[in-house]
């Protein structure tokens, strides 16, 4: 049966249809954007923002509650600076993802998309593969007229320099890392807390370690899981403490077999066997959940390589993990050599400031940058994350001066080793995972994943791009 | 239905579809179009590939032939496809609407209320529902499925560390019941009662009634649903990801991961969209079987 409309139907239809219509386009008319001030987390655009025209109006991208938090305090009191000196700038921080691994596939898939922010914050090794991949701004010229760079470490200038002379970015912070240990639960144990000379003295004791407490005492990052963390918190350092460089620098070319790599990861091999290492976390999503951040703390975890920032910002009174009485229970060693040497700590670039290329206001990034990398705004991030100032002229700035743990490590740069990694590196740190993971599982031994490293890394990397020694 | 005559109606044909088709096209087959473009080059979104990426002709398919992690994945996809969707889901669905379902001599007392508590799981987002299950799997104490078992002497068991593939494959049976049952009450309910009330009169027992009877009438409805679990689940990613990341190791890395981590962590787009047509390929070919089979209920 088919229901006719009667007129007054139709003309409630009419007037119904009539007034979705006016609201829909009401709704979708243009109107004023929302200013900066309460837009933390929302994507910038790089163009003319709203400041009657005449201002410019930036994005930083950066992440993680205590760096943005941060970022939050210092960019209005950049702005008001900028202002004093009759330039219209406001920023606009734009909050990335927590974890680091997710951060960098965010600010990477911005960079391929065109809408990266004006400033990002990034680890060393992302920049480097957003710069060999044209993303960056080159900073080398505006560097060379800044007097405050040259207060910069000389090993770290060296660092952030490609072999064609280019910078393309400006260190946030030195990255000091070495090996953590309980030194309550050693002492209680009746372990010696001596500085271990060699690796082997030092697997000895952890083995010591590990049947003392009951469970895996010695945490050196493997696994696929930690992402880079394994290679740059983990195996690096032992690679850094054998003769074989992993990149030649004079052949531009990755060294994927080497008497010293397999001696690397031999020790990953020793280190499985003697049960010492916490395997199931390391497996598993975040591994240093269930590893620095429960059992160190809990002293069922005896040592482990980290960097200054476990002080502050693993470890420390509002960090993830406090550990009541840190500096009375936690001390450092240095690592050892597996030649006999000196014992050293790994120095390196940490975190960076970056440009990005296709900025329309790169003078003004640049003076963002500027303002963020000197005196009190860099004391304060130092301080924030727990990291050793790149420069060597902040040791009387607040906070940073008041913190003798992180003064000292920065004073320790100057006999670090380190390992600048050059593009291809997250391919390499893909192999690295792999190769440790099949051995703490036991399904390879460290010859067998040494094979591995070697076909993996010149599948991955190509084979005109890698060497053997 | 009035054929269509003539360019006008064709053309109001068309305009009525374009919308559909635009969406289709914009979202689904011009991806698709580009990935298998893409899967032909070296393109990244780091280093060289990432500036000039070039087209490399079969390379990324013959590393794929080499590449162990990959058919590991297909293998783990098969298995958990296999358990969750086609057992899980599909048995499990049917048995619990076969009992929910009204039939002669037999009715599910509050059956709407175990239809309302069954139902639950599709109103939670895929994420939501891992991460909440990523809680209750908690390998401590204080997880709540360990709490539950504690009373019996058993645990802590660490789900998603020492049994991760059987707990993610729980995980997606729980998601897929409610859709499952909903689809095949409805179809239980389109069986004819006067069927079903003349199998009681020749003397067939309940078994012999949905044996003979009821199974072979919703021969056509078991196979859209298997054909649409099954191609969900092979590509399913939110909800192991939010659940295990793909591990611990790779024990639970199934395809969708795989690919995700290839195009995503590694930033091989060219790798990663060979490894996605390579999927695409597997799913039509299974798709094509699928309808083959429906066609042959005509």
């Amino acid at each position: 049966m088919v229901t006719r409309w009667n007129a007054g139907t139709r003309r409630w239809a009419v007037w119904t249809a009539a007034v979705v219509l006016a609201m829909t386009a009401a709704a979708c008319g243009g109107g004023e954007q929302d200013d900066d001030a309460g837009t933390f987390g929302q994507e910038g655009n790089t163009g003319d923002g709203g400041n009657g025209g005449n201002g410019v109006e930036l994005t930083i991208l950066d992440h993680q509650e205590p760096r943005t938090k941060l970022l939050r305090e210092l960019l209005p009191e950049f702005e008001k600076e900028m202002a004093d000196q009759g330039k219209d700038i406001s920023v606009e921080l734009v909050e990335g993802p927590a974890p680091d691994d997710q951060f960098q596939t965010k600010a990477t898939l911005d960079f391929n998309s065109g809408n990266a922010a004006d400033v990002t914050s990034a680890g060393y090794p992302a920049a480097v593969e957003w710069a060999s991949s044209g993303f960056l701004l080159d900073l080398t010229d505006r560097l060379e007229q800044w007097p405050e760079w040259e207060r910069f470490y000389e090993q770290l200038r060296q660092n952030v320099t490609t072999q064609e002379g280019q910078v393309f970015v400006v260190p946030r912070e030195a990255s000091v890392i070495q090996l953590f240990y309980r030194k309550d639960v050693l002492e209680e144990h009746g372990i010696s807390t001596e500085q271990p000379p060699d690796w082997q003295t030092l697997l000895d004791r952890m083995t010591e370690a590990t049947q003392a407490i009951g469970s895996p005492a010695l945490l050196i990052p493997a696994g696929e899981a930690w992402g880079g963390g394994t290679f740059f918190e983990g195996f690096m350092h032992l690679m850094l403490a054998t003769d074989s460089p992993l990149y030649d620098e004079d052949e531009n070319k990755w060294v994927v077999r080497s008497p010293g790599l397999s001696q690397v990861l031999d020790y990953y091999e020793a280190m499985t066997e003697a049960g010492v290492l916490p395997v199931e976390p390391l497996l598993n999503p975040e591994p240093w959940v269930a590893t620095k951040y429960e059992a160190f703390p809990k002293g069922e975890l005896l040592a482990t390589t980290c960097g200054t920032w476990c002080w502050i910002f693993d470890w420390g009174s509002e960090g993830a993990a406090p550990i009541p009485g840190l500096f009375d229970k936690v001390g450092t060693w240095e690592f050892p050599s597996f030649t006999g040497g000196e014992t050293f700590v790994t120095g390196d670039t940490g975190w960076v400031w970056t440009v990005a290329a296709d900025t329309e206001h790169p003078d003004e990034a640049w003076e963002l940058v500027k303002w963020l990398a000197q005196g009190e705004p860099m004391a304060r991030g130092l301080v924030t994350v727990g990291a050793a100032a790149p420069r060597d002229d902040l040791h009387d700035v607040d906070p940073y001066g008041g913190m003798d743990f992180l003064v000292d490590a920065e004073q320790a740069m100057v006999r670090a080793r380190s390992f600048v990694p050059p593009p291809g590196t997250d391919r390499m740190v893909q192999a690295i995972g792999e190769a440790t993971e099949r051995i703490i599982t036991g399904d390879m031994t460290g010859a067998e994943a040494a094979d591995h490293v070697a076909t993996r890394a010149t599948e991955l990397l190509g084979a005109e791009k890698v060497v053997e020694q | 239905m009035r054929r269509v005559r003539g360019w006008r109606d064709a053309l109001t044909v068309v305009g009525f579809l374009s919308p559909a088709l635009v969406l289709v096209g914009a979202f689904i087959l011009w991806p698709a179009v580009w990935a298998v473009v893409q899967s032909f080059t070296n393109r990244a979104l780091t280093g060289p590939g990432a500036q000039n990426p070039s087209f490399v002709g079969l390379a990324n398919y013959q590393r794929l032939l080499s590449d162990t992690g990959f058919f590991g994945s297909i293998g783990r996809t098969a298995v958990f496809t296999f358990t969750s969707a086609v057992i899980g889901q599909t048995v499990l669905g049917l048995g619990i609407a076969y009992l929910m379902a009204e039939r002669p001599l037999w009715k599910l007392r509050l059956a709407p209320v175990f239809a309302a508590v069954l139902i639950l799981p599709l109103a939670v987002p895929e994420t939501v529902a891992a991460l909440a299950w990523a809680s209750m799997a908690n390998g401590t104490e204080a997880g709540l499925i360990n709490r539950m078992i504690a009373p019996a002497g058993v645990g802590p068991v660490s789900w998603l560390q020492d049994h991760a593939m059987a707990t993610v494959i729980v995980v997606n049976t729980w998601r897929g019941l409610s859709f499952a049952m909903v689809l095949f009450l409805a179809a239980f309910e389109s069986v004819p009662s006067s069927v079903l009330e003349a199998s009681v009169v020749d003397g067939a027992t309940p078994w012999q009634q949905l044996r003979r009877v009821t199974l072979p009438m919703l021969r056509r409805q078991i196979l859209i649903f298997l054909l649409l679990t099954v191609v969900t689940t092979v590509g399913i990613f939110g909800l192991v990801y939010f659940l295990t990341r793909g591990g611990p190791g790779s024990a639970t890395e199934l395809i969708g991961i795989y690919i995700y981590a290839q195009a995503f962590q590694f930033f091989e787009i060219g790798y990663g969209s060979a490894a996605a047509v390579v999927l695409l390929i597997l799913l039509i070919a299974g798709g094509v079987y699928y309808v083959r089979l429906m066609r042959e209920e005509l």
